[in-house]
């Protein structure tokens, strides 16, 4: 059928297969999956998402790198324009972890956060 | 012959002697000749002295056993031990005397010990003893009970190659000596009847006299001095490295047997590893220093039968080396002589013990250029080297807490499989190391279990910094080596050593 | 003459072991402890583990390492630790006495009520491998290259061959991929990744990365710098099957093929080492077989999961703390622990049965429905089992209650059904 994809469910080491696919409007999954395997089979299936771990520029630091985070996922297909993004920042210390580096990131609703401490 | 290289027309200078090739040899002979009045310079194709064969060398002082009676090389081994000593007390160096036992395992190998020790003799060497298996085993407890009998001598001794090429090459600069790194020799062109003029991949050089030290490449200098008869037949052996754990499973350097195709040899280090050899293949070319799977195995069954409790998996890592026999002489002798061709220019064709025999051949090679006209008088003032690189690990604690006292980074492990500090690291680079493998070879840092993986993120900052140069500038042993080729998407590097 | 201080509890490394020991055990009351952390900031091997899926247990959150170690940082700064940073450990001896050296401090020696080892772990170098070929630059350990791009921002390569497809190859593979690099594959020598099915789709599916199962790296090529690899396929005894060598262009070649517990200084002390662990053979306190050193984390036993290292460091740190209070840790009964048929490795491998001990295993390979048997009276059924998922098994005392006092001996095995 037409859109149909083979996903592999993470929630759990077991890594269930499924077939996913629109019909009249509702996801139909076809697989041996549980209900929390359902919920995640069918966000990935309409809007994958991927929490974004990467680092920015530190300046005026002896660190040279901040490990930042997304606060929760943001769309997969958003992840190599929010690297760019990220390649435009450049923070100074002192950083909190869980300092807002740019809040509502590529207009996702989802904040950039500090993932570390930087002191000095 | 390799690709073309863009040569300079820079002139470096001029001098009385040029050496070709700052290997354990042509540093030896820079030493020893900067000790007479004169201008001489030391010229190397690779970034670092002794980056050539001299990087894959086995590290050990022989006794002449090995050398046929009568034979150059056994003449310039004599008493080589005695000599290593004594420069280690010159040049403040690491030489440990660990004596060597020749093994026989079968009852038809006895008759070689024999023949062996009266080479040795023959060749001047003293101290002989053949033992049995009771005074093996105590020597070396955990030898195969398939060794019957033994040859055994005191003297023999080991160090580490890249250290001492480095040592000797800057005690010859200390003492006047013009070194220059990464220039390869293209053309060797007589000028006039007294000077050479030598073009390099860095400029010029004139000089009176051209000694040829240039090892795996001497042939190719040879032909450029129109000797062209001059051939070099190629070995590349394999040797391996065991971890320290494992260092008191051999004592003394242990021999087997020897054949075309290996030299039977398991020995402590001059830093207490234990390396095994030698397997030996024909290379593809010159620069193939690879290692095979079989390689490796073979190497390692030369070992496990002298020495059945090692095991592969405390090996930390392995490495071949190319050694070369050449035409001229016989018997895969030394060939040490004036050029054919080409007045005032001498072949130094040393293969093994090239190292051994080191101290003789730059006796030889001033002798033979005096006999060619080089005036030899002795400076007033000979330099003794500067302190050698003080090492923390080896010092006992008083000494420790002095070393912290006079450098507090002394109190900073950089290098944590073998103790290597800050101090050590940056001295080095200061005192002219700038490759990772440089710092690697003369500190040990990045030689012990893990190979570098947890320093080698700081060598490289510390390479960079102290040499004000970006960090991707930094490599592993010259041009083309980076360690690493950029900076994450956010690019330069924020802090110190902008680029 | 060094300065001799004395210690009620020395711990060698800040890492999620180390960190997790030293609250438990200023939570128990005990003071005077330092904790020894050679590297310039706290928080071990996480600080450069940037990517999230910490703490699910612990925390019932998924935090990125540095979130994972700041938590146990911020709790060990309330309560006034001491962690010497930029300090190593250069030796401990069997009477407990340590070296350490600093710049800030120098050189100094403690005399210890109890040690905790919590060093960690190291990776297997290219030179441990013998990997054939020659010796470029533009070879990696994982970890040296994670460092590198995460502290550093520094880029190991441009084009890059993997070698081995565990978390730390896959997590990797991603991290370059985002940084501009370009993956070419990732080669594993078995027939399956042991990653987590999560990393194989985040980081693999995701950006489409080859992963080439049954496949090792024959040679590596190139003179100056890493030109390219041999990549050939391996049977199930993971011989090379000739003619299936292919040349792959790249430029590094990035190793994540094993971790070693770095046990240099545990050895030093005359701490027996479990060559199936590669760590100390320790008590259901986690002591090892010297008095009063404990071991917990990495360096015991490498681990899959970083909620159970700070547990084990809890473990460790509960172990030490008794001894400070004259307890004698249960040495009355000990049962020598076997891992015996399809069991690799197990940890405790010395046991006194007075109270509720927990097993970590691994199998030897991948096992469908299995049942896990412990000694004669103790079985649990699985579904499926891999060397790669360690296995807790928990076990409580009226188990061990039931067991005749003579039993000596226990053997834990597991079998297929």
């Amino acid at each position: 059928m037409k859109g149909a994809k083979d996903l592999i469910c993470i929630t759990c080491p077991k890594g269930c297969h499924a077939r996913v696919w629109m019909e009249d409007g509702n996801v139909i999954i076809k697989g041996e999956v549980c209900k929390r395997g359902k919920e995640y089979l069918k966000q990935e299936f309409l809007e994958p998402k991927r929490i974004l771990t990467s680092t920015v520029v530190v300046e005026q630091s002896r660190s040279k790198r901040l490990p930042v985070r997304t606060r929760t996922g943001i769309p997969k297909r958003e992840i190599f324009r929010a690297m760019d993004e990220l390649s435009k920042v450049k923070v100074q210390p002192p950083i909190k972890i869980g300092d807002v580096i740019i809040p509502n990131f590529l207009g996702t609703g989802v904040d950039l956060l500090a993932s570390d401490d930087i002191r000095d | 012959m390799a690709k073309a290289q863009s040569v300079s027309p820079a002139f470096l200078g001029e001098c009385d002697v040029v050496i070709i090739g700052a290997g354990i040899i042509g540093a030896m002979i820079a030493r020893e000749l900067s000790k007479l009045k004169g201008k001489f310079a030391l010229i190397e194709k690779e970034a670092f002295p002794g980056f050539g064969v001299s990087k894959a060398s086995l590290s050990q002082i022989h006794l002449p056993d090995f050398c046929p009676i009568g034979s150059l090389k056994g003449k310039l081994s004599a008493n080589a031990p005695q000599r290593f000593k004594k420069l280690a007390r010159e040049l403040d160096l690491h030489y440990r005397e660990v004596g060597e036992i020749w093994l026989a395992l079968k009852q038809e190998h006895i008759e070689n010990l024999w023949e062996a020790k009266k080479r040795g003799e023959s060749n001047g060497a003293r101290g002989y003893e053949i033992i049995g298996p009771e005074k093996i085993r105590q020597l070396e407890p955990y030898v195969t009970k398939k060794a019957i009998a033994g040859l055994y001598a005191k003297e023999p001794g080991v160090l580490y190659t890249p250290e001492w090429t480095f040592a000797l090459t800057e005690n010859a600069v200390q003492n006047g000596v013009s070194l220059y790194l990464g220039a390869a020799v293209t053309g060797i062109d007589k000028e006039d009847d007294h000077y050479y003029k030598v073009t390099t991949t860095r400029g010029q050089i004139r000089a009176r006299y051209v000694i040829n030290a240039a090892g795996l490449y001497s042939d190719e200098i040879a032909a450029l001095l129109g000797d062209a008869d001059i051939h070099l037949e190629l070995r590349k052996g394999t040797m391996l490295i065991f971890d320290k754990s494992v260092s008191s499973l051999v004592r003394h350097m242990l021999f087997g047997t020897f054949s075309e195709k290996h030299s039977q040899d398991i020995a402590p280090t001059a830093h207490g590893n234990l390396i095994l050899g030698v397997h030996y293949v024909k290379p593809r070319n010159k620069k193939d220093t690879s290692v095979s799977r079989e390689n490796i195995e073979e190497t390692f069954k030369l070992g496990k039968e002298l020495v059945p409790a090692l095991r592969e998996k405390d090996m930390i890592t392995s490495f071949s080396g190319i050694l070369c026999t050449n035409n001229k002489a016989s018997d895969g002798d030394f060939y040490i002589a004036p050029s054919e061709h080409a007045p005032r220019a001498i072949h130094v064709l040393a293969g093994a013990p090239g190292l051994t025999a080191a101290p003789g051949i730059a006796d030889m090679v001033i002798r033979l250029l005096v006999e060619q006209g080089l005036k030899a008088e002795e400076k007033k003032v000979f330099h003794t080297r500067k302190e050698s690189f003080p090492r923390f690990e080896s010092a006992p604690l008083s000494k420790k807490e002095k070393m912290i006292a006079s450098n507090p980074k002394y109190g900073h492990i950089v290098c944590r499989c073998e103790q290597v500090t800050e101090a050590e690291v940056i001295n080095a680079i200061k005192r002219g190391v700038d490759t990772m493998d440089g710092v690697k070879h003369l500190t040990r840092a990045g030689m012990g279990r893990c190979q570098g993986s947890f320093c080698g993120s700081s060598v490289l900052k510390y390479l960079a910094n102290t040499l004000g140069i970006p960090a991707t500038k930094v490599t592993k042993k010259g041009a083309g080596s980076h360690h690493i080729v950029g900076y994450t998407k956010q690019g330069g590097e924020s802090g110190a050593g902008e680029c | 003459m060094l300065k001799r201080s004395k210690l009620d509890i020395a711990i060698i490394g800040s890492g999620p072991a180390g960190l997790a020991a030293a609250v438990e055990a200023d939570r128990r009351g005990v003071k005077n402890l330092v904790v020894f952390e050679r590297d310039e900031l706290p928080g071990g091997i996480l600080r450069q583990c940037i990517h999230n899926g910490f703490g699910l247990e612990k925390f019932k959150e998924e935090l990125t390492g540095p979130e994972y170690a700041n938590r146990y940082i911020k709790m060990a700064e309330s309560a006034g630790i001491d962690i010497e940073l930029n300090t190593t450990v250069l030796e401990i001896e069997k009477d407990r006495t340590l070296t350490s050296v600093s710049e800030h401090s120098g050189l100094r020696k403690y005399e210890c009520k109890s040690i905790i080892l919590a060093m960690g772990c190291r990776e297997r170098p290219r030179g441990a491998l013998g990997i054939p070929g020659t010796r470029p630059a533009g070879i990696f350990t994982a970890g040296h290259a994670q460092r590198l791009i995460n502290i550093e921002g520094y880029m190991p390569g441009e084009k890059v061959v993997i070698l081995g497809s565990g978390d730390i190859g896959l997590i990797m593979a991603r991290r370059l991929t985002l940084e501009g690099a370009e993956v070419v594959a990732v080669a594993e020598i078995l027939p399956y990744s042991s990653g987590l099915i999560r990393n194989v789709v985040q980081c693999l599916n995701d950006y489409e990365i080859p992963l080439l199962l049954s496949h090792t790296v024959a040679e590596i090529h190139g003179d100056k710098r890493v030109e390219g690899v041999t990549l050939v396929k391996v049977d199930t005894d993971w011989n090379p099957i000739k003619r299936t060598e292919q040349y792959v262009e790249c430029d590094t070649l990035l190793l994540s093929v094993g971790l070693i517990p770095e046990n240099e200084l545990s050895k030093q002390a005359g701490v027996l080492i479990d060559p199936k662990t590669g760590g100390p053979y320790v008590n259901d306190c986690l002591e090892t077989s010297v008095e009063g050193i404990f071991s917990c984390g990495n360096v015991l036993h490498v681990n899959d999961l970083v909620d159970n290292v700070s547990n084990e460091g809890e473990l460790a740190a509960t172990g030490a703390y008794e001894r400070i209070k004259g307890k004698t840790l249960g040495r009355e009964r000990i049962m020598e622990v076997e891992a015996d048929e399809g069991v690799g490795q197990v940890v405790p491998q010395k046991i006194s049965g007075d109270r509720e001990t927990i097993f970590y295993l691994r199998v030897k390979k991948p096992m469908g429905k299995m049942v896990l048997r412990v000694g004669e009276n103790f079985e649990k059924k699985f579904s499926y089992a891999r060397p790669s998922e360690m296995i807790r098994l928990k076990i409580p005392k009226k188990i061990f209650s039931q067991m005749g006092s003579s039993v000596s001996k226990l053997q834990i095995r597991c079998e297929e059904r």
